[in-house]
């Protein structure tokens, strides 16, 4: 299948009054049309501002970003006002994504017009079927924000962007401050979406349970570096980077009969500001050698189980030789 | 060696309503729990379910108004914690019970250096000078993984994960007897989170402390605590062992809660969540509260009161379905 | 796609659900809120009065606020003139009720004068940033390095006496606190997310400026406005006082007071009514200002 999206090296800097914060650096990653590619890592691993990135909602230091096969990493303001039609994105905070001033009705009205998906005369019919499409109980079409919960919230969030009429959205944590039997509903509903539309997500989120069920493909970044990515059973099964592994041990699971094997990272994230070339996890890993100072590059380690790791082959020795 | 197996807690009956511009918000409904000197209860439910309040209850530390304590007792050792006065209670807070907050960035003060909050608690509760209470501080930041020599800095200079090691380190540095810890991991990353719980755990172990952990995932109940008790809108609805409730849950909103989980070792297709939203507290529904969501709702469900079923030992369900079956044994 | 073969996907449904949310007339509803507060209500009510009678001076007065009638001068207040007359015979009460017009002209024309080009002012500032947002900081800065009162003389000094020249000389010195609140509201409200999201669907820029922002950052506006008419006010009779702004036969109340300053010994009413007026009018302005601060913020509608 043709990647619908795809981004090439990809950098967003920002300028600090201590120095350049790399938010995301060279970071490779490739879309496919109809599916859903999980993004996941810890705080500060630039997984918002890759999405934000890719929508143009910042502007990219470097690197090239692609969509269906065009180049858009600089776009006027003309391209960039169609390209906003295909490429929507849903927040994580469901109260501060929308304008507390604003009814039901008032927040989809305006993306319907501009998209060109209604107008004047066919609004009122285009925002019910909106409301019914993403599962608003019509008689909430006046409320305010304040009036309902996280879970009606995130629904309005999200017909938001499908008003445009988008082809890819970015999820960004997008049921992460909702409740644990909202999450669930507001997940059916995109996946439900996702089959009904074509569309394509990138999720982003700090949910390994989320990202495993929704996901086709996963990424796993730390620090802006992408360290992993392959199909989405794969990454459970076979984790091959040391990050990767802490990470999926250090999550608490509801399944009491399994041990797990807890690999406790030791120490505090680095600072991405003026950091150093080469792995940025290195000075937490307990395999780092002094080849992990030089920058990696993401190799393709199995097939289509791609690791930026020098010593990937040693550290992940006893599951690579499960695989052969 | 044995442990004395009497409960350290009790909390009876407790039942706590918030007014509002004249509406009466029943935030707890009579609420009973049992904890004993050592073990880790935790108190499951989602938002708005009463948990905080519980807390809040216990360390008599509720803003009232709008709160207020309508009934109940809370027992802790032979002391009722409702009759003490405010005199006794401030002895106690702190020392012998210690709570742990939510939220890492704002329960700190962030004009305060962290060695200073951790000494005064110290000296406020023993009777140590101002250099013995220094150095206890400084021990309890090693033993929370912190180098001793950041004694002097200030909040904002420690990361989320730092901070609420902090946090820990105040409320167990007066050694208390039972740590109540709300929520204590969720603004935490998960591989902090894993350091955090790790460390509550050893440190429990370490003093024989009893905590009451409240919290939303159940993940984390898995991992730490001996039993559990779930909560929905204001009421205890299922309580039992940590093992009754991971492998053998009763109530439907239980089962609805694991449901709603992406499981990590389940390849599910697709989510089971439960229909519905949680009822406004001040408006809840007759008989009982969950028979509106209720895929097992029958009709003496929306107005018999449900009291707590035993369904054998320590494993307790409020749910009609089960009264017929426990009576149907009986018989 | 309704997905009426899984209702249990969704949390909502159509049907056995309370009555509909109607969508509230704003104003009715700031209306009802502002109504619990009594005192709120008794300064809105008060400024309402004051108005009424400025409109309808006229009808309730048959002396003309000029008329001299040396004869009757300083007399105190009686059965014909209810607050007597001043040191040239006219009558107080018709000054009061005429002086209630140039009081609100200026109080009220000074002060939407100034919000307005505070607004556009703070609006670029806010959104954009950069050159533009320094410029125009510093600008108000150095407005606001003059104390108000001391701006306001100057300016009432260079442009001479008279109703028009008062005005702008008051409104100016309101400009940069406008400007100053607007930016800052936009400031933070530029940050949340909606406005991303309003970004991300198409907005234009004035879009974004005035429709998604602006009606987020006009509550503690509004507030500091109705109360900075009483401030302004007051302002304007100080500088009637000391014989800048509006000047006799003009019936400022101001004015009035400077005038009655030399023989308060003799004739303390007429120091009293006009000094009244002002006190009560701008603290029922203020009460006002308050209630409806708390009556605007909709995250408190139940």
């Amino acid at each position: 299948m043709a990647a619908l999206v795809e981004i090439k090296k990809l950098q967003k800097y920002f300028d600090t009054p201590r120095g350049k914060l790399h938010a995301v650096d060279n970071v490779t990653m490739s879309f496919e049309q109809g599916k859903t590619m999980g993004v996941v890592g810890e705080s500060g691993c630039g997984k918002s501002t890759l999405g934000r990135t890719i929508i143009h909602l910042l502007e990219s230091t470097g690197g090239q970003i692609f969509f269906e096969d065009n180049d858009i990493t600089h776009v006027d303001n003309r391209e960039l006002k169609k390209l906003r039609e295909s490429m929507q994105i849903v927040f994580q905070d469901p109260f501060s994504s929308l304008n507390p001033r604003y009814t039901v009705e008032d927040t989809l009205k305006e993306p319907l017009l501009r998209s060109g998906q209604a107008d004047r005369k066919t609004l009122s019919a285009e925002i019910t079927k909106l409301m019914d499409m993403v599962g608003i109980a019509r008689r909430m079409r006046m409320a305010y924000p304040h009036e309902m919960d996280g879970g009606r919230r995130q629904r309005v969030a999200v017909g938001r962007a499908l008003a445009m009429n988008p082809k890819f959205i970015v999820c960004d944590e997008p049921v992460s401050a909702l409740d644990v039997s909202i999450q669930a509903q507001v997940l059916n509903l995109m996946q439900d979406l996702q089959e009904e539309y074509g569309l394509t997500y990138m999720f982003v989120t700090h949910d390994l349970s989320v990202v495993r069920y929704i996901s086709d493909e996963i990424s796993v970044m730390y620090l802006g570096q992408l360290v992993e990515t392959c199909g989405s059973e794969e990454l459970f099964e076979r984790s091959l980077h040391p990050y990767t592994r802490a990470l999926l041990s250090a999550i608490p699971s509801v399944d009491i009969t399994k041990k797990i094997e807890r690999v406790l990272i030791k120490g505090e994230i680095t600072s991405p500001i003026n950091p150093k070339p080469g792995c940025r996890f290195a000075s937490r890993c307990p395999h780092a050698s002094e080849a992990c100072e030089a920058p990696q590059a993401l190799e393709e380690v199995l097939p289509g189980h791609f690791v930026s790791c020098c010593r990937v082959k040693e550290v992940s020795a006893d599951t690579l030789s499960t695989v052969n | 060696m044995s442990i004395k197996n009497e409960s350290f807690l009790k909390v009876d009956n407790l039942i706590v309503e918030y007014t509002s511009d004249g509406q009466i918000i029943h935030a707890v409904n009579g609420v009973s729990l049992e904890l004993q000197k050592g073990k880790t209860l935790g108190l499951v439910g989602e938002t708005g379910a009463g948990k905080t309040t519980i807390a809040q209850s216990i360390l008599r530390i509720l803003p009232d108004p709008p709160a207020k304590i309508r009934s109940g007792d809370i027992w802790l050792e032979d002391k009722n914690i409702m009759e003490m006065s405010e005199h006794e209670l401030r002895k106690i807070r702190g020392a012998k019970v210690a709570m742990v907050f939510q939220d890492p960035m704002t329960a700190l003060n962030p004009t305060m250096r962290i060695g200073t909050q951790i000494a005064d608690g110290i000296r406020l509760h023993t009777g140590l000078s101002k250099s013995e209470a220094n150095e206890r501080a400084m021990k309890m930041l090693e033993m929370v993984g912190i180098p001793r020599d950041r004694f002097r800095e200030f909040p904002h200079q420690f990361s989320g994960g730092m901070k609420q090691r902090v946090i820990i380190a105040i409320a167990l540095s007066c050694n208390p007897d039972l740590l109540l810890a709300d929520e204590p991991t969720t603004a935490l990353d998960v591989t902090i989170q894993a350091q955090v719980l790790e460390l509550i755990n050893q440190l429990k172990h370490e003093k024989n402390t009893a905590m009451l952990l409240i919290t939303h995932d159940l993940g984390v109940v898995a991992e730490t605590c001996d039993d559990v008790a779930v909560i929905y809108a204001g009421e205890i609805i299922e309580y039992g062992s940590r093992e009754e409730i991971f492998l053998d849950a009763k109530h439907p909103y239980t089962l609805g809660l694991f449901g709603s989980l992406p499981n990590m070792s389940d390849g599910a297709s697709r989510l089971a969540p439960i229909k519905g939203q949680t009822p406004d507290p001040s408006d809840l529904p007759t008989g009982c509260k969950f028979h509106p969501r209720c895929p097992k709702a029958i009709e003496e469900c929306s107005s018999e009161n449900v009291e707590m079923i035993t369904l054998n030992g320590t494993h307790q369900c409020r749910c009609l379905n089960y009264k017929m079956l426990v009576a149907g044994r009986e018989k | 796609m309704h997905n009426e073969s899984n209702p249990v996907a969704y949390a909502d449904s159509n049907t056995g659900m309370p009555e509909k949310i109607k969508k509230q007339n704003q104003l009715l509803e700031v209306m009802k809120r502002l109504n619990k507060n009594k005192l709120a209500m008794a300064g809105m009510i008060i400024f309402i009065l004051f108005v009424v009678v400025a409109i309808l001076a006229p009808i309730l007065t048959q002396y003309n606020y000029a008329a001299m009638d040396v004869l009757s001068k300083n007399q105190s207040p009686s059965a014909e003139h209810w607050c007597g007359t001043d040191d040239l015979g006219r009558d107080i009460f018709a000054r009061l009720l005429y002086g209630a017009r140039y009081s609100l002209a200026l109080g009220v024309s000074a002060v939407v004068i100034g919000l307005i080009v505070g607004i556009i002012l703070g609006c670029i500032a806010g959104f954009f940033g950069g050159i533009l947002e320094e410029i125009i900081m510093r600008l108000c800065d150095i407005m606001q390095s003059i104390p108000s009162i001391l701006l306001a003389i100057i300016i009432s000094a260079a442009l001479g006496n008279g109703l028009f020249n008062t005005i702008i000389a008051l409104s100016i010195g309101r400009i940069p606190f406008t400007c100053r609140m607007v930016r800052a509201q936009f400031l933070s409200q530029r940050k949340l997310e909606y406005v991303e999201a309003a970004q991300a669907t198409n907005s234009s820029k004035a879009a974004l400026m005035f429709k998604q922002i602006l009606p987020n950052a006009i509550s503690p506006i509004i507030v500091a406005t109705t109360m900075g008419i009483g401030g302004t006010i007051t302002m304007a009779a100080g500088l009637s006082y000391i014989g800048l702004g509006v000047q006799s036969p003009s019936p400022e109340w101001g004015a009035m007071l400077s005038a009655a300053k030399g023989v308060m010994r003799y004739y303390p009413y007429q120091l009293l009514f006009p000094g009244l007026c002002i006190a009560i009018f701008v603290l029922a302005l203020n009460l006002f200002g308050d209630g409806l601060r708390d009556a605007l913020d909709p995250k408190l509608r139940n």
